[in-house]
């Protein structure tokens, strides 16, 4: 019987791999060693009476000793899945002792603002029986797991996705003034129009714009929820660990290589990072939803009779879905953004360049014309004496 | 056992049923569904930095909105399913019973929660995702027996829907129709959300409003336009709304459906055919005075039914009523106002309540300009423009039916008359054509024009309408109004209204069924005669529009009399020119100083130069265009679609198969070059990229490349400014 289960936990998982590469989410369906394991561990595993963290433990127990996984063809060119990056696993796991994540080493990654359940506010008793947070009115909507993590997950996607946007932005690490970083920005993309060189600017109305959208950038790059910045960028492993763009299986730096300096180089290396949060932020629904839909004991015991069972399940699963649906509708969404950002961007600056050109034509032309205006109406009624 | 036990039964068990679910979640489930969807609207994780040049979190953004669509039908529905029940005696005009207006939203809510699994989950999902408890006071002991009392009551035994024909006899047929019009209106609003999800996202930064993004293209190419060309201050306008169809509104011949359709998607297995089709509404707004009147906010142009407009109007649970004897300043549509409210019978007034609220355009075109232009019958000033206004009369269908005299009608022009036959129905005006044309073989449409005016002046006392000391004091009152009110308010003020003394006290119709007095009016708009300059923000696609908008406004002008003021103080020794400030008259002196002028080059030659300009400028701009392998070059002005397909076409390929040969090795070699990987997601996301950018890049290039040949244009008129300023200058020097 646990096999069978087994079985069907690792189609459900392939299923929602599969369906996630048709809706641009890469996932590893080639070799999903990930929900094959899972559904290999529950087939063999005792129940979790009631125990919700002893749950979670054994998620993270297994996954985390998994070996990471490169999607969609060689290792020359696919996305590295590991769970030793994952920072959504990170924080689910650590807090239950469970080890294995790369990320708890502070001294490579010291760069990290938030890594205990504590930090992200959450709070979550061992077992469903008791009350706790499960007020007001009592029920399994108010125990959910998923939804706390949710909030961590959407903290983790927010902080890179906005760190990401500031760098289209022009807002990279360094720790530049905004002028220069708008003048490099400039040198970037509109270097026959060069705004600015030597102190002197041809648009100084333009520059000044360039240098507030790229000083809010930064503002909203350094206060993201995740990550330090300040020490992302002092960090020497960033730049160190990212001399080639190339993903491997055993050197490849997922969240370092992301934010490595160069905008260019790194977009492929921030879709890997996203793309893996997000598989292991949806293998973790998956996983929990199936495991209160199969194994009772994980109830606690007002719901275990049968008229109140399957309706609590049920709500449990509908709720799981729309966290699926929402962090896929919106990782989509963002990426789609993030994409007219880059190209409409530098566009918006040059045709910001061309106002400012207009305005002081115009005021050009208004000096010139209003004399000529002035003569052509008093000549057009001069006398002649006689 | 009997039904009615049953029904007993059932009223009673639901009753329980429903004061469990008040006790359980302590608060109206109405009003949690409507301040929950606030707060997610509300929602503060969106990171903006205020002032300009923000930047705004992307994912926030995103976050929000999946989650508010994931709502936003049902909250919707359940406005839409109030609003169904409230107007149903307006859609059922031969309901003779009391009409629903004290159906709230909680009485629906509480209905539809025991019954309807979409609404319940909506609100179940909503209390868990904001994890905590919403305190809401319940003002009211709602249970579900005493709200389908009340629908019963004014629904009866004539509910018929196309998918349920159902009488409201006991509860269970009650949670059977309130479920099934709220599910019709689910899913008529999730159909229009997954409207916009395909694209949303997609054009954020280029669809012309700030109100998503924090640039946008095109209202930086507005901008240009605008400092270039908008030189004046924004005129005084009159902004007359577009309201939705009459036609809707009487679907099936006042049966179910009218309102319920301009909401919601056309059934496809129903028909609502109209014979009504012909009229659009108009509203008439209340005078600044009396305030408020239709609220602007009511209007359509805003995505608001007429369902809302009888809502705000007559709703008698309205704590603040906006009607009242004589409480506009319009005498008719007082009458009507003081009918209705006098009237303590629907049934005998809902036609009335129509007429009060719907005016029928019979130009068709929902505006108070008239496709011609009536001159010489002005007392203000102004040009006027006119429309024709009959309100509606249960017997109109019958004047409509009335056949066009033949004479007339010969003496018109077919298309003429196409145009503007539906307001020659007046007979009172059709009587005075003739004699206007008397004499006249063959008019022309100028003549026919001019014996319509003639008629026009005859049949209505224009002497009466107010002066322009009355519409300034008017329009100084409504200055003080937020915007879209200030515009209703102003156009109440530039219209007034002329009924027909010629049709008299006594009148009938064909059929001997009087015909009162309001029933054919002219209404007079005065518009502002710069009401034709540019308007703020218009997009100006091409050279050629750029010099229709200024001969416009040129033409506006000169018509207004507001260019030409030279006086002469002496004659021939001094002029007084009117105080012109040159620099706002930039753009005006290029109309003045040429023609709008026409390329006689023939098109294919044309496109071939354009096609060469845009090489030379790309290559300018690119300067190592052609060499695909330079992937840093991508992110300039210019891009293609695809490199390896453009750089595969340029070789030598005897077949499709070997053509697709060269692509593949193409994007090989560049997928090579760039770091680029086989991942399926990254071919895609840099495919949609690409042609994404092409795109944008082909929109800007265009609007560059107009520039361009304007400031050419620009420059060569600047060179004979200056020549004739060099020219001058030595003839002054010459003279001296």
């Amino acid at each position: 019987m646990r096999y069978i289960v087994g079985i069907c936990l690792s189609i459900v998982l392939s299923l929602t791999a599969t369906s996630a590469a048709t809706i641009t989410v890469p996932s590893p369906t080639t070799s999903d060693v990930f929900s094959k394991n899972l559904a290999l561990e529950l087939s063999t595993k005792v129940t979790f009476p009631g125990d919700i963290k002893s749950m979670v433990k054994h998620f993270c127990t297994t996954i985390m000793s998994m070996p990471s996984v490169l999607s969609n063809g060689p290792s020359t060119s696919a996305y590295l899945f590991d769970p030793k990056q994952s920072m959504f696993l990170y924080v689910l796991c650590d807090d239950l002792k469970v080890s294995g994540s790369a990320l708890a080493d502070e001294t490579k990654y010291d760069f990290i603002k938030r890594r205990t359940w504590e930090q992200y506010g959450i709070t979550i008793q061992d077992k469903y029986e008791t009350e706790g947070i499960c007020a007001p009115g009592g029920g399994l909507q108010f125990c959910n797991i998923p939804q706390q993590f949710f909030r961590v997950y959407n903290d983790i996607m927010s902080t890179y996705i906005d760190m990401f946007q500031g760098q289209i932005y022009g807002a990279n690490l360094k720790w530049d003034s905004a002028k220069k970083k708008a003048e490099a920005f400039a040198a970037k993309y509109l270097v026959w129009l060069a705004i600015c060189a030597d102190g002197n600017c041809t648009y100084p109305t333009t520059q000044k714009r360039l240098e507030k959208y790229v000083k809010n950038a930064q503002n909203l790059r350094s206060s993201v929820a995740v990550i330090d910045t300040k020490k992302l960028l002092d960090n020497p492993l960033v730049k160190a660990w990212c001399s080639k763009i190339t993903p491997n299986s055993t050197g490849y730096q997922v969240l370092h290589c992301a934010f490595a300096d160069d905008q260019a180089t790194s977009y492929k290396a921030f879709l890997n990072l996203i793309m893996q949060e997000h598989f292991f932020f949806r293998i973790f629904l998956t996983y929990y939803d199936y495991v209160i839909q199969t194994d009772r004991t994980i109830l606690p015991d007002t719901y275990r009779e049968a008229s109140n069972l399957s309706a609590k399940r049920l709500s449990v699963s509908q709720s799981i879905q729309n966290y699926i649906w929402w962090s896929k509708q919106a990782l989509w969404m963002s990426l789609s953004m993030l994409q007219e950002l880059r190209i409409t961007f530098p566009l918006h600056i040059g045709l910001l360049v061309y106002y400012e050109d207009l305005f002081k034509l115009r005021k050009e032309l208004i000096k010139a014309v209003t004399p000529l205006y002035t003569l052509h109406d008093k000549l057009k009624n001069v006398q002649k004496s006689d | 056992m009997s039904k009615n036990l049953i029904s007993t039964c059932i009223v009673f068990s639901l009753l329980l049923g429903s004061l469990s679910i008040n006790n359980t979640f302590a608060i109206s489930l109405g009003a949690a569904l409507d301040e929950m969807m606030t707060k997610i609207e509300a929602d503060g994780t969106l990171s903006t930095v205020p002032g300009k040049s923000s930047v705004s979190s992307l994912y926030d953004k995103a976050m929000k909105t999946v989650k508010k669509q994931t709502y936003q039908p049902s909250a919707d529905a359940l406005s839409q399913t109030v609003k169904y029940f409230r107007t149903y005696k307006i859609a059922n005009a031969s309901n003779t019973l009391p009409a629903c207006n004290g159906i709230s939203q909680e009485d629906i809510s509480v209905v539809l929660y025991s019954i309807n699994t979409t609404f319940r989950n909506a609100l179940k999902d909503l209390f868990e995702q904001e994890g905590k408890e919403l305190v809401i006071p319940i003002t009211k002991d709602y249970n579900k027996a005493t709200v389908c009392k009340e629908i019963s009551a004014c629904i009866g035994t004539g509910f018929s829907t196309a998918s349920n024909s159902a009488y409201i006899q006991d509860v269970q047929d009650c949670e059977e129709v309130v479920s099934n019009i709220f599910q019709r209106a689910s899913n008529a609003s999730s159909f229009f959300a997954s409207l916009s999800n395909n694209t949303y996202g997609t054009e954020f930064f280029q669809n012309g409003t700030l109100d998503d993004s924090d640039f946008d293209l095109l209202v930086d190419i507005a901008e240009i336009g605008r400092i270039m060309f908008e030189w004046y201050k924004p005129p005084l306008t009159t902004v007359f709304y577009g309201m939705p169809s009459v036609g809707s509104l009487f679907g099936g011949l006042w049966g179910l459906g009218g309102w319920w359709l301009a909401d919601f998607p056309i059934d496809s297995t129903q028909s609502y055919t109209t014979s009504t089709g012909l009229f659009t509404i108009n509203m008439w707004a209340s005078s600044p005075s009396n305030n408020p009147g239709i609220s602007s906010e009511t209007l359509s142009p805003l995505g608001i039914s007429f369902a809302d407009v009888y809502e705000d109007y007559f709703n008698p649970s309205d704590p603040n009523p906006t009607v009242g004897s004589s409480s506009t300043d319009d005498a008719t549509l007082d009458i009507i106002i003081d009918q209705i409210n006098g009237a303590t019978d629907w049934s005998s007034s809902s036609e009335a309540l129509w007429s009060s609220s719907v005016s029928l355009d019979f130009l068709g075109n929902n505006t108070c300009i008239a496709p011609y232009t009536l001159s010489g019958v002005s007392t203000t000033g102004g040009i006027i423009s006119m429309w024709w206004v009959a309100l509606w009369s249960p017997d109109i269908a019958d004047i409509l039916a009335t056949p066009v005299p033949s004479d007339v009608y010969d003496a018109i022009s077919e298309d003429y008359y196409t145009a503007i036959s539906p307001n020659l129905l007046i007979d009172t005006v059709w009587a005075l054509i003739p004699l206007a044309l008397s004499g006249v073989d063959n008019p022309t449409q100028q003549q026919v024009e001019m014996a319509i005016n003639t008629a026009v002046d005859q049949a209505f006392d224009l002497s009466s309408g107010p002066d322009d000391e009355d519409v300034q004091s008017c329009l100084s009152e409504c200055s003080s109004l937020p915007f879209l009110d200030m515009l209703v308010c102003q156009s109440a003020c530039l219209c007034s209204k002329f009924e027909s003394p010629a049709l008299g006290n006594d009148a009938t119709d064909k059929a001997g069924v009087s015909i009162p007095k309001w029933a054919f009016a002219v209404r007079f708009c005065r518009v502002a005669p710069v009401a034709a300059q540019m308007k703020k923000n218009k997009r100006v696609y091409s050279i050629e529009e750029i010099f229709t908008e200024i001969r416009n406004i040129f033409t506006t002008m000169r018509q207004s009399g507001q260019l030409f003021k030279t006086v002469k103080t002496k004659e021939f020794l001094d002029s007084w020119m009117k105080k012109n400030k040159f620099g706002d008259l930039f753009a005006f002196s290029i109309r003045v100083g040429t023609k709008p002028s026409y390329d006689n080059t023939p098109a294919s030659v044309a496109k071939n130069v354009l096609g060469s300009n845009n090489d030379a400028k790309q290559k300018q701009l690119l300067r190592k265009w052609g060499d695909p392998t330079s992937s840093a070059e991508k992110n300039k002005y210019v891009v293609t679609a695809d490199i390896a397909y453009q750089k595969a076409l340029a070789q030598w390929a005897t077949d499709t198969t070997a053509l697709q040969k060269l692509i593949d090795k193409e994007r090989a070699v560049l997928a090579l070059h760039s770091g680029a990987v086989n991942s399926q997601m990254f071919a895609f996301m840099s495919r949609d990229t690409l042609l994404n950018a092409s795109a944008i890049n082909a929109e800007v290039a265009s609007f560059l490349d107009n520039n361009l040949q304007f400031w050419i244009f620009a420059y060569e008129k600047l060179l004979d400014i200056n020549s004739l300023a060099g020219g001058l200058k030595k003839k002054i020097e010459k003279g001296k």
